[in-house]
This record gives C-alpha cells, structure tokens and sequence, in this order.
C-alpha cells in the first residue's frame, strides 16, 4: 500500500480509508510505503494484524537518506558515500536526470521514456549517496543547461529554480529506498507515492493500482504558491501533470471514489477502460442515530474538517454571522486538527471581529466522530475543494441533514439527500443552513432517508467486495500472463 | 483571470500585487475590475455587486494583515536603517567579546596586561588556563551545533533538547577528562610547585565552563543572556583570583577553587536550562538522534575551529616557550602589547557582521530579484557586496589601529609587537568573515587547507625568526605574515569559487 502524507501517520479521509480497506482484507497481507514530510512520526492508527511491515519515507527531516533507520548501519552510509562521485554521477545518473527533467517540464510527452528515467534514477540512488548526488555539480548543470537555458523557464525568478531543485533533491528521496517484494501495490494517489509502484510494475511486473479521492493534479493547482508567475506556475504544474500522467500510464486500474473524478482523470490522459468508480464504504453500526444528551437547547451545527485553507472555515465563519443574526441560539462546533496554524489565527481574528466567540467554537480533534455527529442538528461541510468526503456520509449515516458545497464528489454522495450550495459562497451557505435550521420536520426527515440511502449504497461490505474483486482480477491477469508466457518458453 | 481568483484571499493577494497601498473598497473595487471581477461573477460568490465584494475583500485585507504576510513588510524609513545598522554593528562588536572580555579582565584584576613581576607564576596559570581551555574546548560545540540548528529550523524541538543535553554533558567531562590529563602531564613535566597546579587546574576547569556555556549562547545569538553568562562568569573568576593572590597560605587556594568552580557549574546549569526552556517540545513523535552522522557533519566544522585557535595562540606559544626559565612561563614584555591589539579587532568585527548580514541577504534576496537567465548579473551584485565587505573591514581596521595607536601606543613598550599582532587581527578579521561564509553555505572542508597552510606558516616561520634574530618577540611578525597570507588565500578561494558558482552554492548549502 503506498500512501502520501496519510496513513498511519495522518488523520483524515485518505488515512480511514486505508486502515478501513487493510482491516477488512484480512486475506491479503500488507506492507505499507509512506511518504511523509518528516521521520519519527507518531502512528495516528493501530495497525492491523495483516500488516507485516511499514517503510517510512521522510522527505524532509533527514539530512541522509535512512539516517532514521535505525537497521541502516554507518558504515554502509559510508560505503554509499564513498562509491559516490562526481564521475559516476556525470556518467550514470546525469543522462537519467536530464530525461526525467525533460519530460517533466513538458508535462509528460512520452510516459515510457520519464518511467524509465525514475527506474535508472532509482537503480543508481539505491547503490549511491543521495546527499552527495543531488548536491554535486553535475547535479546543478543540468538544472542550469534544462531549465536557466530553456527558452520559457529561463524567464523563472533564480530563487524559484532554486527552490524547486531543492523540491526535486527532497523527491528523489523516495527513489533511494530499496522497495519490499510485492504481489500487488495499491497506490492512494497518482501522486509521488506512486512512483514505487511504477518501478515495481517495470521491474518486476507487478500489477499496480490507483485509488484517486481527490484529484491529486487538481489539489496541487489549488495549492500552487500564489506570488509565483505564470511560468513559474506552469514549472510546477507540469511536474505534477508529468507525475500524474505516468501513474495512470503505468497503472492496471484506477479506481476513483466518485464519478466527479473520473472526468479529471480522462483529460489528464488515463485510458477509459481502466476507470472503475469504487464508493467508499463506512461502518453503519458505529456511525448510527445515537440519543446525546447535550449540555443546552441550542442548535447545534457541526463541522468536522482539518483548520485548512482547503476547508473553506473562513466562509462558514462568515456564514454563521448570518446564521446568528436569524437564530442566535445557533452554535458551531469544528472539529478536527489544526494543519494550518496561519489560517486558524486568521480564522480567529475573524470570529473576533464579527463577535461570534460565543457562536464558532474550535473543538479540536476527535477520536469519536459518531458522538460529534449526534451532537449535531445539523452537519455542514463547507470545503473547497473535496473528494469523496467521508464525514458527508458519515454525517449521513447518522441520520443528521447535511449542508455541504458543491465540490469533487459530494453532490454525488449527497445524491439529493442533503442540501447542496456553491462553493466560496458564504450567503449561500448560510441560507442553506438556514434553510434546515427553521423546519425542524424537514430536517429530521431529511436525516432519515440520508441514512436509508447510505445503508443501500456505501455500506463497508459493497466497499470491500469491489476491491477484493479488483485484486484478484489483476493477480489472475497476471498469473494467466506468467502461465501463457511459461507455455510459450 | 477572475475565474482562477475564487477565494476572498486570492483575490485580495492579486489586489495587492496590482497596488499594496489600498486605502478603501473603492480602492480595491477598481482593481478587481481590471482584474475582470464582473458583477455577474461577484453575484456567483454570493455578494450583492462588485462594491459587496470588494469591501469583504478590503476586509480580508485589513483584518488578516495580508499585506504583512503576501507583499513584503513595509519599506523601512531612514530611521530604521539608522537602527538595524547600529543593532548589526553592536552584535558584531558582541561577536569579539571573548578578546574584549579577556582584556578587561586583564586590566580589572591586573593579570599579564602590565609588568607584575613579583607573581609571574601565578599569571602563568591564569594565561596558560585561559589558551588551553579555548582550545580543549573549541572543537566541542561544532560537533553538536550543526546538528542543532538542523533540528531548530526542523522544529523538532525534542531532538534540540536531546542535543543540549549530549552538549552539556559531553562539555563537562571531556573538561574534566581534559583538566586530569593536563594535571598528569604537568606533573609529569615537574617543572611547576604543587600550588601553581592547583592554580592552573581551578582556571582550566572554569574558564573552559565559561566557554562550553557561551558557545551556544552564541550560535543561538542570544546577546543578553551571553553578556549575562560573561559578567557572573567574570566577576567569579576575577573574584577568586584576587582572594587566591591575597591569601599567604596557598595550600588555601583549593577551597577558593571549590568555590569558584561549583558557582560556574551552577551558571553552567542555569544556561542548560535556560535553552532548554527556550525549546518546547513538538507533540508528534520522538526524534532519535545517531551519534555517528552527528559527528560525519559535524568534525569538519571542529577541525576549523580548533585551528583557529591554534592559530592565533601560535605566537604566544612560541614566547612563552623559548627562552623561559619554566615551561610556558608568561612574557610580560610581549603580552602588553599582545593584550592591548586585540582591541584592534572590535571595529571591524562590528563592520563584518553587517556587511555578512547584508551579503547573507543579498545571496538569497537577489535570487528573486534576477530570472534565471540572468544569473551572471545575480553572481556579479553577490560580488561586489562581498569586495565590500573585505574593503570596509580592512578600511575600518587600518583607521581604528591608526587611531589605537595614538590613543594607547604610549602604553606599550614595544610598538613593533603592537603594530605586528594589529594588523594580523585585521586580516584574522577577514579570515572570520570568509569562513562564516563558508560555514554558512555549509562548505566546513573548504577552510581547512588554507588554516593548515596558515597555522603551520605561523608556527614555522616564527621558529626561524626567532633563532634567526635571537629575539623571541618577531613571533608577531610570522603572526601578521600568516594572517596576511590565509586571509588572501581565502579571499582568492571565496572570489574564484564560490562567487563564480554562488548560486550552485547556495542551492546545495540547504
């Protein structure tokens, strides 16, 4: 299972549904890649017993490729090191760099030739010092000759070239890890993490699957520096497009959690016979109408997102002061971690100038998500940008109305059992809101059938079927082709 | 354009960069306009028209301090200026606050600075404690400051802890390794009465606490806790130096020494917990550190150091040694002179470190002001900053030492010695800026073989002067040859390549 700044690491939606998926496949064992920011993270999940092993890839946070390994010697440190110069790296690493450049800064004209530029990446970066090759002059003329000389990228501010080789020297951390054997690998995003699967997939053949829940190449153009210029823009975003693409190029399937997805994934170039739409499936027994006492009268409207730009906290602040203008009652409780300690202060000061102290309350994060739920007279989701969010259908599971934007694939599980507003747009939130706040009727039956819908159609047993039916289909792919190219030889 | 500004902040980002000086929403209703913001698109983000949206953008501005954050802090007046480059010049003369310090103590309790022939012994102690503990101690806090930083710029506050801790504790018993081994020796050598060991011992162990203390002080440029750490630590060993001169007993001397020494372990400790508590740390998982990659980055950075000061108490040795009726016996003659040229040094310091900062933020601020085409330009204005900075510091040296000259000259007995070891400071402070700009583009190795070439100079050309001319005090002329010739070398290294390649550099410094 590759995972990118998710599980077990991590909370969020990414992280449930892989420790929901391994927990339930108790027939398939896992060995879990993890890219992340930094080393020594805590895990967030226990894992399950069908875990056999878990590879943590900081790509920041180490000054040495495995330095926070504790099995990786000193001395095989040193032998790297000393294996390492610039001679070797000129003549055995260059050429592969210079390919890889090439096509990522053309957004992936030939997905064969960028492949194979990672697996000789990742060939020479398994045998060789990382610090000292992405340090080395070599290193840095071609970064020079590929882009200070390119027509278009030459007209990139110099700190912007050098920040994004720096980005480049963290990334080609990932390639220096030697990847354990694997029958299969499941990739939780067309992402970096993917890469892994890429080379298994060269290398050895072995089948390899894309599950999107949000469009990763779209989630990085909403995340993309706003200060930089169009070209520097377009440096990132054919990077991440050339990443993208080689994922679906490589993959044996994709399998997105919503329909909203797949219209992304096609016009970033994956092949429609690959595409298989995959709900995600929650557990109805924890996540169900549940009697709370709760401390007063008031109306309760709960949100349950990370403090993140992405999140769309901001609006919902300015929502709630038109919420509580009609019904000063009202309440909102947010729960989840905090990702973005610029934003939350932000978000503060806001609630401060608008007075609402007493009204926009940060709960912090929650281990149990169903009791926040049943809080709740009213469960809203006001992000940005989304994938298939779980806590829409959680919310309605519960039996509680939800109020959530119309982005990714949340209309989609919504599918009329909620109600649904643009994006960005506080007025239109809180009419919405208000909308459930003054008919208490319609409310709670909007809450029943939400949760008779979720019990017909994102149910864990569905969920895991289809990707127990998608693993075996890929493994026996492959068996038939290893059996017909046995008969052959 | 208005259909990629679909959040309050971008749009409010993309107004300041048309004009940060918006004074209302009308203001800010023009500039969404031309950045194609209709009525039609105001009214789908839900405002009413264009002037709703642009006064919840002109909120967004005011309310969250965007102009702070996404444009720059404001232009800075004359008077700022006038500030920064006087707070910049101060830390710089704080930087040669060991020399200054020194030479206070000197003058405050009369040790080496002036002729005091009846207790030559007991400055031999003090100066011979004070070299040795700069040395035995200065190789220490590089191992475990590089890795330090790394972490504090990480974050990862518990690995920052976890090295003060390895700090302190390695400090205080590679001191105490240090100081028996220096016992064995002397004792060994037999040349030195029982007492003048005792003596030596009581100014080693603390002056090389006092050392150990500062060191992360000042990495961590922490001024006023570092004048703090200086002034007790002085008053202490000052203290006890003029109770141990006084008393007839010297068999004494070691309850003095008790004394003293657990005060500056107590400011040891103080300065431990201090730092620790300026470090809280991070919730989320626990950093194990390994000693061995700790020290594969961090020896090179204590190889430079102790060269240094090696370096600059090779001619000291050399005096003390030659000629003297006890091994290292202190030459009055020679520290005078010696003692009162260290002033030569804080002038330009004050002038380094502001012309370091200015060239720190001229490599990573023109970055942005050059597209990448036009990178010989961003190399030529890092070059001139840097000729600079070695122009003002020699400039101001050679004025500040003029001025010396005739302000203390009439002091000092043997202005050859005096002229000699100023002018090698003011290279030495050249030096100074060419390895801090080494070390901070994380280059430790590339000092090492002009230092080397530099202290075995010194040491070399020193003995052959002195037996050439019988007189032990042209040690001050192999001390100005040597600055001369690694400062110059270095100047050459930093112009020839690290300038010619500063981008190259830079990138591969982080």
């Amino acid at each position: 299972m590759l995972c990118e700044g998710t599980y077990p690491f991590y909370r969020g939606g990414v992280s449930t549904w892989t420790h929901n998926l391994i927990s339930n496949l108790k027939d398939y064992e896992f060995f879990i890649l993890s890219v992340t920011s930094a080393p020594f993270l805590r895990r967030r999940y226990n894992l399950p017993p069908n875990v056999k092993g878990i590879l943590n890839i900081p790509l920041w946070g180490t000054e040495f490729v495995k330095e926070h390994i504790q099995e990786f010697k000193f001395r095989d440190f040193l032998g790297r090191n000393l294996s390492t110069d610039e001679r070797k790296i000129q003549e055995e690493f260059i050429p592969s760099l210079r390919a890889f450049l090439d096509e990522a800064k053309h957004g992936c004209k030939d997905p064969r030739r960028l492949a194979e530029a990672i697996c000789e990446m990742h060939v020479f970066l398994t045998r060789h010092d990382h610090r000292k090759t992405v340090r080395s002059k070599a290193f840095w003329n071609i970064i020079q000759e590929e882009l200070f000389d390119d027509r278009l990228y030459g007209y990139a501010r110099l700190s912007y070239i050098i920040d994004f080789s720096r980005i480049l020297s963290h990334i080609l951390q990932l390639l220096s890890y030697e990847y354990p054997y694997a029958d299969l690998s499941h990739s939780s995003a067309a992402a970096f993490c993917g890469l892994p699967g890429i080379i298994l997939k060269i290398d050895r053949d072995t089948p390899y699957l894309i599950t999107e829940h949000g469009v990763y190449f779209r989630e990085r153009i909403l995340d993309l520096p706003s200060k930089s210029s169009i070209i520097e823009r377009m440096l990132l975003i054919n990077l991440y497009r050339a990443i993208v693409q080689v994922n679906y190029y490589y993959a044996d399937k994709i399998l997105p959690v919503c329909k909203f997805n797949v219209d992304w994934e096609r016009e970033l170039g994956a092949s429609e016979e690959k595409i298989e739409v995959i709900c995600n499936g929650i557990d109805v027994e924890r996540f169900k109408p549940i009697k709370i006492d709760v401390e007063d009268n008031r109306k309760r409207i709960v949100v349950m997102a990370r403090i993140d730009k992405l999140k769309g906290i901001m609006n919902l602040i300015d929502a709630m002061a038109n919420v509580s203008k009609r019904y000063p009652e009202a309440i909102c409780e947010i729960y989840g971690p905090v990702s973005d300690k610029q934003y939350l202060k932000a978000c503060q000061r806001k609630i401060k100038s608008l007075n609402l102290e007493d009204k926009v309350l940060f709960m912090g994060p929650t281990d149990k998500p169903e009791l926040a739920y049943n809080r709740a007279y009213v469960v809203v989701q006001p992000s940005l940008s989304e994938g298939f969010p779980f806590t829409v259908i959680e919310a309605m599971a519960c039996g509680k109305p939800v109020v959530a934007t119309d982005v990714g694939g949340v209309s989609e599980a919504i599918d009329g059992f909620g109600v649904i507003v643009p994006p960005r747009s506080s007025a239109a939130l809180a009419e919405g809101i208000m909308k459930v706040l003054e008919n208490e009727e319609y409310a709670e039956e909007m809450g029943r059938r939400a949760r008779r819908y979720v019990l017909k159609r994102f149910t864990y047993e569905g969920f895991i079927e289809n990707y127990r039916r998608v693993y075996l289909e890929v493994l026996s792919e492959k068996i038939w082709k290893e059996i017909i190219e046995w008969q052959r030889s | 354009m208005a259909e990629v500004l679909t959040d309050l902040d971008s749009l409010a980002v993309a107004t300041l960069e048309v004009d940060e000086n918006v004074k209302d929403y009308l203001d800010v209703a023009v500039i969404l306009e031309v950045l194609g913001v209709t009525r039609e698109t105001a009214r789908r983000y839900g405002y009413k028209d264009i002037f709703d949206l642009a006064k919840a953008v002109f909120e967004a501005i005011r309310h969250y301090q965007l102009k702070e954050e996404m444009v720059g802090a404001k232009k800075k007046t004359r008077i700022d200026l006038i500030i920064e480059t006087l707070r910049l010049f101060a830390s710089g003369v704080a930087l040669s606050s060991p020399w200054l310090m020194i030479l206070f103590v000197y003058i405050i309790f009369k040790v080496s600075l002036l002729p005091m022939y009846e207790t030559p012994l007991i400055s031999t102690s003090v100066n011979l404690a004070l070299a040795s503990s700069i040395i035995s101690t200065s190789w220490i806090s590089p191992i475990f400051m590089r890795k330090l930083f790394y972490f504090m710029y990480q974050r990862r506050y518990s690995a920052v802890r976890k090295i003060l801790v390895a700090y302190f504790m390695s400090g205080f018993f590679i001191t105490l390794l240090t100081a028996t081994l220096l016992v064995a020796f002397v004792n060994v050598l037999g040349a030195y009465p029982d007492w003048w060991i005792t003596y030596f011992i009581i100014f080693f162990i603390a002056l090389s606490l006092l050392w150990l203390t500062t060191a992360p002080l000042y990495a961590l440029r922490m001024y006023i806790p570092l004048i703090l750490a200086y002034l007790c630590s002085m008053l202490i060993i000052g203290a006890s130096y003029t109770m141990m001169r006084s008393i007839p007993q010297k068999s004494m001397t070691h309850m003095y020494g008790i004394i003293g020494g657990s005060a500056m372990a107590l400011i040891y400790l103080t300065v431990y917990f201090y730092l620790r508590s300026k470090f809280k740390p991070e919730s989320y998982g626990d950093v194990k550190i390994r000693l061995p990659f700790m020290l594969y980055l961090g020896i090179p950075y204590s190889i430079v150091n102790l060269l240094y000061f090696i370096f600059i108490f090779t001619d000291r040795f050399l005096v003390w040694y030659i000629g003297s009726p006890y091994p290292f016996l202190v030459d009055f003659f020679y520290e005078a002179p010696a003692s009162l040229s260290l002033l030569t040094i804080t002038v330009p310091f004050g002038i380094m470190n502001y012309y370091s900062q200015k060239l720190y933020s001229c490599i990573s601020g023109e970055e942005r002001r050059f597209s990448s085409f036009q990178v010989d330009k961003y190399r030529e204005s890092v070059k001139k900053i840097y000729l600079k900075m070695q122009a003002a510091v020699f400039l101001s040296g050679f004025l500040f030492w003029i001025a010396l000259f005739f302000l203390v000259g009439n002091q000092v007995a043997d202005t050859t010695t005096f002229t000699c070891l100023s002018i090698g400071h003011i290279f030495l402070t050249s030096i100074i800026s060419n390895i801090i700009l080494f070390f901070y583009m994380h280059r430790p190795f590339m000092p090492l073989l002009p230092m080397l070439l530099g202290t075995s100079l010194n040491f070399t050309l020193g003995i052959i002067l002195i037996r050439t001319y019988g007189v032990k005090y042209v040690a001050s002329i192999s001390y100005m040859v040597s600055s001369i010739i690694m400062a110059i070398s270095m100047i050459i290294m930093v112009l020839e390549i690290i300038i010619k390649k500063i981008d190259y550099y830079h990138y591969s410094a982080f």
